[in-house]
């Protein structure tokens, strides 16, 4: 359990621990800084009041990160987040879980806090971290850990999907491109025993969620393959990813979710799901360059034709495009949506970011919804258009 | 004595035939001493019109050419790159996430520097896409340097720049100076778009290496990017398992 008098002594600990470690470890803060202006159609405001259809929400977030140096055959990463925000329950769901919430506007969040040790032939990594199985940057059927193919993700962030969770894995490289890797991730995840305090749900053995995958490299294709028994709820997940090149870098996946109780046919379809992408960097004169990709997550057996009210099923086909383009070295301009077909329902991002001293970024962001009432994505959603003003800022030693 | 005079002159230019240099074997001098296993630490400043830029990195290079190379500094720190002949692998460690890049995607730059991956990228000698030819000598910061031009081959691929201009260290047999050309309007014309500086070449193991590199993109003021290395190991016993995914990852 976790209490707030615990916390600010074990920070203060570590931010007077920190300066005096420093030959062992490295320190890194980042302090990022979002001015949102949003539609809101929250039920909180009056649709009819003009002035509350707008609202402004500036999230504060700052990260301490420590990785240890000391030693080549063991390391350490603890990456402390401190949120600050005028509304609170923009995040709650986001980070379910795994946040600590202090008062009304500060949350701490740990994302990631581990220990890897290489033996001879094999290494370990205990604590809460992440492993990524599978191709892809929005959709990935291989990712049957962390859920590659949901669609609750904030595609304006430029690493979309780095979810952690308490695991033990081991890596035992078979050569230099093939390895096996197994991972057991015992605790589902947290139940709050009072307000601001969580901790680790114990479960059942058959809560356990437990897989390894094996990949290697044939005829230039890195290919893997996996299974994961996934705990809560129980289910079978294999899955299959590649990646090669062929005038273009393209990727695949595909996996199936069988529920480990009466898996019937249809349960079997359902779970069924693929995805796949090609990427292009394309050269321009100077240093200019266009980085294209295009991605879809397929539902095989899902919802093809558009339902009168939002599908229990998700649709048959999502699309992700991107379109990156950047002038110079220092500076992009991104257009990114997702876009449901079946639909015609879509978020579109149009964005910029400009690094422009050491450590110094910042971006701006325009994001809309277009989709009516029962579609995935609708022009009556909260934050279905949204301005964002961003500046970061990263420093350490 | 006009018959010895003339045996003297068809002499020494017999002598000097024999022990030319040709622009290839100066090429291949160079590459030779490149070909090297090493630990080195060094530093990218990127410079434009708002200020300066550090990277800072380690690097492991084979002598086969596959590298791995790991970003220090701060904003990049726990990057990764592994190079192999014709493959890039990239780490990042927040997503854990490899990224494998074939293709065009090796021309993009690193870390926003004048250097590309395909840079970076082993094994592969300037003669295969390059003609080259010795166009007299030069003195470079006061050393004597070979002026030597390279043109890309026909039927060449992934050429950056179809046209450069070298100034190889009569001595040290080491880059003094190189300017890069792009195609201008007609493909028969070329425009320099890139020149480079080498600042320091430091002897090690009887090795020349070249410590401070300034490159400079002449389309732009106040633009450059400075190669710098701190502290070079060459020629040491490098465990093959460091140019490996496990590596990588870790």
């Amino acid at each position: 359990m976790v209490r707030k008098d615990l916390l600010f002594f074990f920070l203060m600990l570590l931010l007077i621990s920190v300066p005096f470690a420093g030959a062992e470890m490295m320190t890194t803060v980042t302090i990022s800084d979002y001015l949102i202006l949003s539609r809101l159609v929250d039920d909180s405001y009056d649709p009819d009041d003009d002035n509350n259809m707008l609202g402004i929400t500036n999230l504060l977030k700052t990260r301490l990160d420590i990785i240890s140096t000391g030693n080549k055959n063991v390391k350490a990463q603890f990456q402390l987040d401190s949120i600050v925000v005028n509304h609170i329950d923009l995040l709650m769901e986001e980070y379910a879980g795994s946040l600590v919430l202090v008062d009304n506007n500060l949350m701490f969040n740990i994302p990631r806090a581990y220990v890897k040790v290489r033996f001879p032939g094999f290494r370990i990594t205990l604590g809460k971290t992440r492993v990524s199985w599978g191709e892809g940057f929005m959709f990935n059927a291989g990712d049957v850990i962390f859920e590659g193919m949901s669609l609750d993700v904030d595609i304006s962030q430029s690493v979309l999907r780095d979810e952690t969770d308490i695991l033990a894995s081991t890596y035992i490289p078979l050569g230099r491109f093939s390895y096996i890797e197994t991972v057991l991730m015992p605790f589902p995840g947290f139940r709050e025993v009072m307000p601001g305090a969580l901790v680790p749900e114990m479960q059942s053995i058959s809560d356990v969620s437990a897989g390894g995958i094996i990949a290697g490299k044939v005829y230039g294709i890195t290919c893997q393959a996996g299974y994961l028994y996934k705990g809560s709820p129980q289910s079978h997940r294999p899955f299959l990813a590649a990646h090669g090149h062929l005038l273009v870098d393209w990727y695949l996946a595909a996996s199936c979710d069988i529920p480990c109780e009466d898996p019937d046919e249809e349960a079997v379809k359902e779970g069924f799901i693929c995805s796949g992408g090609v990427y292009s960097m394309i050269g321009l004169e100077g240093d200019a360059g266009l980085n294209l990709r295009l991605e879809t997550g397929l539902y095989p057996f899902g919802e093809w034709e558009e339902a009168e009210a939002l599908p229990v099923k998700p649709y048959g086909i999502y699309i992700f495009p991107e379109i990156v383009y950047t002038p110079e070295s220092n500076m992009s301009f991104q257009l990114r949506s997702l876009v449901s077909p079946v639909d015609l329902s879509g978020l579109l991002i149009a964005g910029m970011s400009w690094n422009m001293y050491q450590g110094f970024t910042i971006g701006f962001m325009a994001t809309a919804m277009f989709g009516d009432e029962n579609d995935s994505f609708g022009w009556d959603r909260d934050s279905d258009m949204a301005f964002v003003f961003t500046m970061e800022y990263i420093f350490g030693e | 004595m006009k018959k010895l005079f003339s045996i003297i002159i068809i002499g020494l230019v017999v002598i000097q035939g024999i022990f030319a240099i040709t622009a290839d074997e100066i090429i291949k001098k160079i590459e030779e001493s490149e070909n090297l296993s090493a630990i080195a630490e060094g530093r990218f400043e990127i410079t434009d019109n708002l200020g300066t830029r550090v990277t800072t990195f380690k690097s492991y290079e084979a002598k086969n050419g596959d590298m791995m190379l790991e970003f220090t500094n701060p904003e990049e720190r726990g990057q990764k790159i592994l190079r192999l002949k014709n493959e890039i692998y990239l780490y990042f460690p927040d997503a854990v996430e490899v990224i494998h890049l074939q293709g065009d995607a090796l021309k993009d730059r690193i870390v926003g520097s004048d250097f590309s991956y395909e840079d970076l990228r082993g094994g592969e000698s300037l003669l295969d896409k390059y003609t080259a030819t010795l166009d007299g000598e030069e003195v470079v910061d006061g050393e004597q340097c070979y002026k030597i031009l390279l043109v890309e081959k026909k039927g060449a691929k992934d050429i950056i720049y179809p046209k450069q201009v070298i100034w190889v260290d009569k001595n040290l047999f080491a880059y003094r100076k190189g300017e890069f050309y792009s195609y201008s309007n007609r493909e028969s014309s070329y425009t320099i778009v890139k020149n480079m500086a080498v600042l320091e070449i430091r002897q090690i193991k009887g090795k020349n290496i070249p410590f401070h590199i300034v490159m400079k993109d002449t389309m732009k003021t106040n633009s450059s990017t400075v190669f710098q290395l701190k502290d070079m190991k060459i020629d040491i016993n490098i465990d093959p398992a460091i140019f490996s995914l496990e590596e990588l990852t870790w």
